[in-house]
């Protein structure tokens, strides 16, 4: 059963709230939605690319005499063809196609626009590259060294500020002081694995070039007015000559966030002056869009007391980033220092992190995003102090717990601390008992001698929007002469539900009906600049950014009604999307009012919303601020079952508890802690993308090699909770959830098999080959 | 703990990517004689049934070979024969149906076991049993467990060989041999196929109390050859099931699956697997708790 | 070498010319003849969403070559339910938010037709064990299992199609099994 504990006391809403059906249900069960794969356009040429068969090679050489005279064969581009070759979100370091050397196995070098995907591929084997293969750098902590081979001039860790530091510190107070106070001190180090967002729409793009010499990009991106930038910046081309065109893609989860496939079809496009099209095969997937990141380090070491205070923390993290910076630097070392400690009261602490560049596809961004790999390492070693002071792990977490008002990771006071209403709810639900004088976690039974059953528990915080200052949100609204309502803003539908849940605030706003109301999305013509949806971002900041938008169109139409039935303004109000006089029974609806408008009055019905949040970048020296305007809370617990003599675990039963600040549409919150589930136990027992790189034959060439979780492998007996602690700042008090619901899982598992073997899984995932070396090691099988 | 690492060559550039498939022809024979002629006139035929495995693999070089022989409209691959202590399987019987027949069930349960591990449903509908005896692991240890023989036809004429035999390509000379069925005993109903990861193995057993009077037991892997582990089969009949007898047979295929080798860490645990997995299997068809 | 292949689609007698040999029959669908609710997720048949009805059982488009399919029976999601004639199962996934980013759910969807059309009244487990070869990134399968139960449900007590039962946008029925974790649990 869902639980859901309010504490909100505002006032009654009519669609907000409601467990609604997407607006676009119908279409989607009837195959009747299109995605960007659905487009066919007259003319349209199928590409495909010429991909780096080496992790690291010089180039010789490129021939594409061969392939431009295959049969079928429209247009062949190598780097040649690009106005400008380099480009990246933060560091314009990623060739658009490789030039000097490639980097990473897959990295594309040239492409082909031809009259099917056949003559394409048969063209593309046509194309001649003459390679000096190098030796390739794959440990990020051996490439550290000095004298190690580099991927790139300069060394292999990456430069984190303008002056060429190489190491981002946060210092709040004094560890060393801290340390000294502390009873006990307790190091841990952990390493995480790559993994691969895996949308089950791999990324497909389709340009044209328009009558007027426009690129049109039919795009799949998460972010289309973020890429929008990098295009324009490749093609030589102004803004208003290159039109990404998208608003909905086949689940994303970060992969679809940065720039790697619609520059190279729009670059065809122009070439060819025909429409191109390009769909990826999942092995093109696995290594031509960023991977998640794998962290080589995350060493934690803690000063605590008898009673259970931490006193002192340092964290060091080293994440290997692959190829390229993609967002490396400084979003991704910043962010996992922000919640690398944990949501806890820890007055001294230090954090230091590097970025590391191997020859390995780059690491972009996957839902939770660093945070994942933080709420691993931080809540494994939570256990291990716990353990260390012979104190239950809820009872240890509950003594120092962050409260209202306490110093963050970064200095700033923490608002809306809810951590201690997520672990109660939590401990309530799985029967972990929880009282004034501590806490006992649930027995469980072994059923077999070799059948070991364990509970594990895990606290999490993350933020909400991009880390550091500079998020905004805009939106539009528009009210048309029969009284329905457009929306448009820059978000992306990836399957969350981003669209009907903005559409819910607005028609709330308005008062009238959800299907009065039509979303028009990410879109770079027809939508207002927005990031895009990533980052914890839309529900939370974009719902702000319309719900403005929404008040600004009532307010214009409340005006207008006041001029066309010559009422003071203040006489008006809006109930149930109608304009009614408080003093008379005149009133106008807003198909009056909008007609009105456009007929009477000569104005558009058009509001504006938008929202910058109040987040700020961290100091660089000291790495301390107010990075996040609203952080939010989780709680998990797990019982597993580890078959000891195969190393196999079964999750079989899991509470996950988020604070949604108030749940837009309760539907759509449980369907991304349904998928948080399937992320978060792949991520502890599954998913590891290419252990044996550069041999990529037994993980990055297909799902036959990578697993996913499957629907065996979940747990049955689920049972999300929904806790409601409104936002300050939010649209009807909603925080973030999407990306954050990923987070909790694997160390939940981890401190279960731990409760259920006394093995630690220091580096994820779990997989039964790993599981059962540690278990023999620790003579448990 | 530390995983293991390998150093593949770096050098060794990659040249199977995945792509459109090249063209090839395409022909449907309406009988066994039929294909089996088609086969014998160009060594380039490639019998092709559901597909899964040849197009599945072939995209990876974009090649299913210059031309096919498709036996899906040949009827008589598609029938289960009841034979005097077993049946004949046709070779185009697809996986689903081991899974879905009562009779089949009832029969031969170790084989259903088996298929529910292949891939998913909609796969299973178009896989047959035919393409899935050359797979090592996959049904090959239950089908071994059953006694299984490999029915073959080819432009010399029919022959039998035990499935063990065939996947390890003893005895079989001629190019291109179509399979046709494979024939199962149902004389062992204490059945039990286990797997996991890597190695899978199955037991087919008869019991009087808790004797083993008879029992074949096949063992398989992604990695590991579709074999039948005859030594273990000795040890148990015959005899009472103990825990410490049981041990033993898991011994003999932890050995089996050595080969000899010292086997990497990515290998010890398929040995380990494969001890296991026959363990539970022998516990599981003899109705004993597993360990 | 080319063919010309002529089945029945959907219901309807159809021909596709000049196909060559190695053409799957997900691109037939989708390019001749733009049934596009199939679709490419890994073209190794590991995912499930270009999974077809062939002669009434499903199979991942994908795999099947297209001069395999002459004379046979084909469905697609497309004949299923219109959106303004949803069948049970597609209504029961609309309200159970069983689709998210909707890429698989074509493929869920035929998946579970053929489950229900064999077995109408399956067991959570039956449904895991049947549906286990479709992949789903977002979902985690929970509102999928509930949505064919539920389904499943709605079929036995007459509820057969979609019609007349909530609107797109309308709030559901607050009595669905959306509103609970997994039935049939301890």
């Amino acid at each position: 059963m869902t639980t859901v504990e309010r504490q909100s006391t505002a006032a009654p809403t009519k669609v907000v709230g409601q467990r609604m059906a997407r607006q676009e249900a119908r279409g989607l069960v009837s195959g009747r939605a299109r995605y960007v794969g659905d487009i066919f356009l007259p003319g349209m040429l199928a590409v495909k690319a010429k991909l780096a068969p080496y992790p690291n090679a010089r180039i010789v050489r490129i021939d594409t005499s061969r392939a431009e005279a295959h049969p079928g064969v429209v247009a062949v581009i190598t780097h040649e063809d690009v106005p400008n070759n380099r480009h990246g979100i933060f560091t314009p370091d990623q060739p658009v196609l490789a030039d000097d050397y490639v980097r990473h196995i897959g990295q594309p070098v040239a492409a082909v626009a031809a009259a099917d995907e056949l003559a394409a591929a048969d063209a593309v084997e046509l194309i001649e590259v003459e390679y000096e293969p190098l030796e390739p750098v794959l440990d990020a902590l051996a490439a550290m060294e000095e004298g190690a081979p580099e991927v790139h001039e300069g060394g292999n860790v990456a430069p984190v500020s303008a002056d060429g530091a190489r190491v981002f510190h946060i210092r709040k107070g004094d560890v060393e002081a801290g340390f000294a106070e502390a009873d006990l001190i307790v190091e841990s180090e952990f390493t995480t694995q790559v993994r691969e967002h895996a949308p089950m729409e791999t990324h497909a793009s389709v340009a044209e070039v328009d009558a007027t010499g426009k690129v049109v990009i039919h795009s799949c991106s998460q972010a289309p007015h973020l890429h929008q930038i990098s295009l324009c910046s490749i093609l030589g081309l102004p803004f208003h000559r290159v039109r990404v065109a998208g608003g909905r893609a086949g689940g994303g989860f970060g992969s679809k966030n940065d720039l790697c496939i619609d520059h190279i079809t729009a670059l065809l496009a122009l070439k060819a002056q025909r429409p191109v099209k390009w769909i990826w095969t999942r092995e093109e997937e696995c290594l031509l869009s960023s991977k998640d990141q794998a962290y080589a380090r995350l060493r934690y070491r803690s000063g605590v007391k008898r009673d259970g205070s931490i006193v002192a923390r340092e964290v060091e993290a080293v994440r290997d980033n692959g190829a390229y910076t993609i967002f490396g630097v400084p979003d991704a070392v910043t962010k996992i220092g922000v919640y690398a400690p944990g949501p806890y009261r820890i007055p001294n602490y230090h954090y230091q992190g590097q970025v590391v560049f191997t020859n390995k596809p780059p690491a972009g961004a996957m839902r939770g995003y660093n945070v994942a790999d933080a709420h691993y390492a931080c809540e494994a070693h939570t256990d291990e102090i716990a353990e260390a002071l012979g104190m239950d792990p809820l009872e240890f977490r509950w003594r120092t717990f962050v409260d209202e008002g306490d110093e963050g990771s970064t200095g700033a006071p923490v608002h809306g601390a809810t951590i201690r209403q997520c672990m109660r709810a939590a401990a309530e639900a799985f029967g972990w008992k929880l009282t004034e004088d501590g806490a006992v976690k649930p027995e469980v039974t072994n059923p077999s001698p070799q059948k070991r059953r364990g509970v594990g528990i895990c606290a999490g915080w993350q933020g909400s929007g991009s880390t550091g200052g500079g998020d905004t949100a805009t939106a539009e609204v528009e009210v048309l002469i029969d009284g329905s309502v457009i929306c448009r803003t820059g978000a992306v539908e990836i399957g969350a539900g981003e669209g009907t849940t903005l559409g819910m605030i607005v028609a709330e706003e308005l008062g009238v009906p959800l299907d009065q109301v039509t979303m028009v999305l990410g879109d770079t013509e027809s939508t207002p600049f927005d990031l895009g949806t990533l980052g914890n971002r839309i529900t939370y900041l974009q719902g702000v950014a319309v719900k403005r938008a929404a008040e600004a169109v009532r307010h214009a139409a409340v005006a207008a009604a006041a001029e066309v039935l010559e009422l003071p303004e203040d006489d008006l109000e809006v109930v149930d999307g109608v304009i009614r006089s408080r003093s008379s029974d005149q009133q106008m609806s807003y198909a009056q009012v909008g007609g009105a408008c456009k007929f009477a009055l000569g104005r558009e019905l058009v509001g504006h919303g938008r929202y910058l949040s109040s987040a700020s970048p961290l100091d660089p020296e000291t790495g301390l601020g107010n990075p996040t305007e609203q952080v939010i809370f989780a709680a998990m617990m797990v019982e597993v079952e580890v078959d000891t003599r195969t190393g196999k675990v079964d999750v079989l039963r899991s509470v996950l508890v988020h604070d949604v600040g108030k749940a837009i549409n309760p539907l759509f919150v449980e369907g991304q802690m349904d998928g948080g589930m399937a992320f978060g136990v792949a991520n502890a027992l599954i998913e590891d993308f290419y252990p044996d790189y550069p041999d990529i034959d037994t993980g990055a060439r297909g799902f036959h090699e990578y697993k996913l979780a499957r629907m065996v492998d979940m747990p049955d007996d689920h049972t999300n909770v929904i806790v409601e602690i409104p936002s300050r700042h939010g649209a009807f008090g909603a925080k973030a959830l999407g990306e954050y619901t990923a987070n909790l899982q694997a160390p939940a598992i981890v401190n279960a098999i731990h409760d259920a073997t006394g093995v630690w899984i220091e580096h994820l995932p779990a997989t039964p080959p790993k599981l059962l070396r540690a278990l023999r090691e620790a003579g448990v099988s | 703990m530390t995983a293991p690492t390998r150093t593949p060559d770096y050098r060794q550039p990659i040249t199977d990517w995945h792509r459109p498939l090249a063209d090839a022809t395409f022909r449907a024979p309406q009988s066994v004689d039929e294909a089996v002629a088609l086969g014998a006139e160009d060594e380039d035929v490639r019998y092709i049934a559901g597909g899964t495995a040849l197009v599945r693999l072939g995209r990876w070089g974009g090649s299913v070979g210059p031309s096919l022989v498709w036996l899906g409209q040949i009827d008589e691959l598609k029938t289960v024969t009841p034979f005097e202590g077993g049946l004949t399987i046709g070779s185009g019987v697809v996986n689903g149906r081991l899974i879905r027949d009562a009779n089949l069930v009832q029969d031969a349960p170790a084989l259903g076991q088996a298929a529910s591990v292949i891939a998913g449903t909609a796969v299973r509908n178009l896989g047959t049993v035919g393409g899935n005896v050359a797979i090592d692991g996959s049904l090959g240890p239950a089908l071994v467990a059953l006694g299984g023989e490999v029915v073959l036809r080819s432009g010399s004429g029919e022959r039998t060989v035990e499935v063990q035999d065939y996947v390890a390509e003893d005895g079989i000379d001629e190019d291109t041999p179509l399979v046709t069925a494979i024939r199962v005993r149902t004389d062992l109903p204490a059945q039990s196929y286990q797997a996991m990861l890597g190695a899978s193995a199955a037991a087919a057993m008869r019991l009087d109390g808790d004797v083993c009077t008879a029992v074949r037991i096949g063992l398989g892997g992604l990695d590991l050859a579709t074999r039948r582990l005859t030594e273990a089969e000795g040890l148990l009949t015959g005899q009472r099931l103990t825990d410490d007898l049981v041990a033993q047979i898991g011994e003999i295929a932890d050995r089996s699956a050595r080969d000899g080798q010292e086997p990497d860490a990515d290998f010890e645990y398929v040995c380990t697997m494969a001890r296991v997995m026959t363990e539970r299997a022998v516990d599981a068809a003899a109705g004993r708790p597993l360990r | 070498m080319e063919h010309d292949i002529a089945f029945t689609l959907n219901g309807r007698d159809v021909q596709a010319d000049s196909v060559r040999s190695t053409t799957s029959l997900l691109e037939v669908l989708r390019e001749r003849f733009g049934f596009t609710g199939a679709r490419p997720g890994c073209l190794s048949g590991d995912c499930g969403c270009c999974n077809v009805h062939l002669d009434g059982d499903v199979v991942p488009s994908c795999l099947v070559l297209a001069p395999m399919v002459t004379g046979r029976q084909v469905d697609t999601v497309e004949s299923l339910g219109a959106p303004d004639g949803l069948n049970a199962l597609q209504q029961a996934f609309c309200d159970n938010l069983a689709a998210q980013c909707g890429y698989c759910t074509s493929g869920q969807l035929m998946s579970a037709q053929a489950l229900l059309d064999v077995n109408p009244e399956p067991t959570r487990e039956e449904v895991k064990a049947w549906m286990n070869g479709n992949l789903c990134r977002c979902t985690g399968y929970y509102k999928i299992i509930d949505a064919i139960l539920d389904a499943s449900r709605r079929m036995a007590s007459g509820d057969g199609d979609g019609q007349g039962t909530s609107a797109p946008s309308g709030p559901p029925d607050p009595t669905a099994a959306s509103t609970t974790r997994p039935s049939g649990l301890h």
